[in-house]
């Protein structure tokens, strides 16, 4: 589904991605972790399509298309989906609506019809039931005025609803108390199918007691230094990074 | 003294003074007017309130006075966009037209053109006529007046639908017209009402309306007043609004100023007596090589008194726009809350905006505010958007219209505001696949 290919980026004049490679198939859970400053924000970054990172070698195949051709809205049309680390407040542009545009342009994309006012409502408000968010979060502005860990579930509610084929999730723990983690790591898991890629990127592996990856890599200096399963990431926490860094080196 | 016939606009007063409206005390006001233009000539950039904004251009245009010009019926066909549930008015480049207007007004309120009421009892309006006002644009239309409306409710009246005040303006070979509306409104103790004053322009149109409007809210009496200004890309309009408010009154004005090749508004508002209130909000959109000036100056006469300033502009392309706000408090006039709030949209480098506060503070018992931003779209904004799948041009329009709606969602009856929003998209590009994303659509 996604081929990341020695992948080099670059923010002004600082390389961040060195060479990454990273295959994802369909049905797979990928966690990326890394110390802070490791790249793991840029890639989410460029595998979305935000301006301001210069590609300077390598590729990026998405379902067998060139995604760094494509503009972000292309992306999202296409299935992918980035949950913001930080999303944004945009007073004034209501937060169903978006979602409505946002499905609808995808379901276009696909030559599918619009979906009707009243199957799209039941939609929306079967999967806030299980992000549990009530009735208000209709009405209200895109993020106005939610907390952090409103943001978070809004982002999940999000995937749910647009049902994208890979799903990036740019530390969707952080900022994230116990509570709130179970909920949006209900949604990651209601998100998991066979047709579908979901690649984690974080910093701590606390939500991967509640989301088990198939895969844990390690990203250091803008390559990915160390790959393994789910108890890499045991080991992580346990030991920190140094020896994988060092492993590396040697 | 000047050479009074080589002064702009004055030299034609002869010409039209047989046609106005008003017996030898209104003549005198009118010979004075005059008189005042001739001492202290019409601003020039050296003039602080006009430093951005130079009226040479319109001083040197050839223009026709509105009652010499002629005007084909025919013309005026098909120009039926403003069907609000309002009890009407129409202007056509500024001759009251009774065949397109509606004359059933609800007990308590009685509306005159000016003509008519000037011709009955000109100097029970003299505190309106004879105000002094420091604007040369202000004289003229006291030396040319002629159409109008006299706006009266009288005490305890509130009046359910809103008036509408449509004034249209067309194209008219080979001089464009000139126009200088006069509007009086008069709110009784307790009376409460809304009107709408709408400047049209018709495509083509280059002409020229100077208004001068006049508002006296009585003791606890209630006005909102809507100016929208649509302007026609070669069109001037100037007004001059003074609103005087009394114990417990209220006064709200929303300006919507879209395009114009030079658009001014000046709007004085003077609180002189205790807890009245005043707000004034403002949405400027501009293109091209428009230039819309607003200066607002709201005067704190007496205690517990409160003014609420909140102007936004958007302009694209090498547009202009000022915003001048003042907030004065008198010395003793203690227990007063004034806000303002300047915000700006640019959405080219070439488009400029100057925001200036002024405050003038006489007493130590106040609660100010003020602050002014200037940006373009946010750029995590628009990534947000698109990452969700909406196209780049779709999400530049909602982020402009968002900014908007919040002046637009101010304005409090439901049709009006339809009626702005639909203005304010239809400047916008893509404006049906933004419609469905604004708050008032849920």
């Amino acid at each position: 589904m996604l081929k990341i290919d020695n992948l080099h980026a670059r923010v002004e004049d600082k390389e961040i991605l060195r060479g990454l490679n990273l295959e994802v198939k369909p049905g797979e859970v990928h966690a990326i972790m890394g110390p802070n400053g490791s790249g793991k924000s840029t890639l989410s970054n460029v595998l979305a399509g935000r301006d301001g990172y210069e590609i300077t070698a390598g590729s990026v195949r998405y379902l067998d298309k060139d995604l760094l051709e494509m503009a972000p809205e292309e992306r999202a049309r296409e299935g992918v989906f980035l949950a913001f680390q930080y999303p944004v407040e945009i007073p004034g542009v209501n937060n169903v609506y978006l979602l409505k545009a946002g499905l609808n342009a995808m379901r276009a994309h696909r030559g599918e019809e619009e979906l009707d006012a009243a199957d799209f409502l039941m939609l929306v408000r079967e999967k806030m039931k299980l992000m549990q968010m009530d009735e208000s979060f209709l009405k209200r502005g895109v993020n106005e005025g939610f907390s952090g860990g409103e943001k978070k579930r809004n982002e999940i509610l999000q995937m749910l609803v647009l049902e994208p084929k890979l799903c990036i999730l740019d530390e969707t723990d952080s900022g994230l108390d116990i509570d709130a983690l179970k909920v949006v790591s209900q949604g990651v898991n209601a998100s998991r199918a066979a047709d579908r890629a979901i690649v984690m990127i974080t910093h701590y592996q606390r939500l991967l007691n509640y989301v088990e990856p198939d895969f844990v890599h390690v990203l250091y200096q803008g390559r990915i230094i160390k790959s393994g399963d789910k108890s890499l990431a045991l080991e992580l926490e346990e030991r920190g990074y140094e020896w994988v860094v060092q492993e590396a080196a040697a | 003294m000047n050479d009074m016939a080589s002064i702009p606009f004055v030299g034609e007063f002869r010409q039209v003074e047989g046609h106005l409206p008003g017996g030898a005390w209104v003549t005198k006001l009118r010979e004075a007017a005059l008189a005042r233009i001739g001492e202290q000539g019409f601003p020039t950039r050296r003039n602080e309130h006009w430093k951005y904004t130079d009226v040479s251009a319109l001083l040197k245009a050839e223009f026709i006075p509105a009652p010499l010009a002629s005007m084909p019926e025919a013309f005026f066909q098909g120009v039926q966009r403003f069907e609000l549930d309002c009890h009407q008015l129409v202007f056509l480049n500024g001759v009251f037209r009774p065949n397109l207007s509606s004359n059933s007004l609800p007990a308590g309120l009685t509306v005159k053109t000016l003509a008519a009421a000037i011709e009955e009892d000109a100097e029970a309006l003299q505190p309106f006529l004879a105000r002094e006002r420091d604007s040369a644009f202000a004289a003229l239309n006291t030396a040319f007046m002629h159409e109008g409306v006299l706006i009266e409710a009288a005490p305890g009246t509130v009046l359910e639908k809103p008036l509408h005040l449509v004034f249209l303006s067309a194209a008219h070979e080979p001089q464009p017209v000139v126009t200088h509306p006069r509007i009086i409104v008069r709110a009784g103790r307790a009376a409460a009402l809304r009107f709408i004053e709408s400047h049209l322009g018709l495509e083509g149109a280059r002409n020229f309306t100077n208004v001068v409007t006049d508002v006296l809210a009585e003791q606890g009496a209630q006005v909102r007043q809507l100016r929208l200004i649509e302007a026609a890309a070669d069109e001037s309009h100037i007004a001059n609004i003074h609103a005087e408010l009394r114990r417990d009154a209220v006064f709200v004005n929303h300006q919507v100023c879209i395009g114009g090749k030079l658009v001014r508004n000046d709007i004085r508002v003077d609180l002189v007596e205790e807890n009245a209130s005043v707000a004034l909000n403002g949405l400027v959109l501009a293109n091209g090589s428009e230039h819309v000036d607003n200066h607002l100056d709201v005067r704190h006469m007496a205690p517990r008194t409160q003014s609420d300033q909140a102007y936004r502009c958007i302009l694209d392309g090498r547009a202009r726009a000022v915003f001048n706000g003042r907030v004065y408090i008198a010395p003793r006039a203690q227990k007063i809350e004034a806000n303002q709030a300047s915000n700006n949209l640019l959405l080219s480098k070439l488009a400029e905006i100057d925001t200036k506060p002024e405050l003038e503070i006489y007493a130590d018992d106040v609660k100010c505010s003020h602050g002014a931003t200037v940006g373009q779209l946010d750029e995590n904004m628009l990534f947000y958007l698109r990452s969700r799948g909406v196209d780049a041009d779709t999400a530049r329009s909602l982020l402009i219209y968002a900014f908007a709606d919040e002046i637009i969602r101010r304005i409090g009856i439901a049709s009006v505001r339809a009626a702005v929003e639909a203005a304010v998209l239809g400047r916008l590009p893509d404006a049906d696949s933004i419609r469905h994303f604004t708050m008032e659509a849920s």
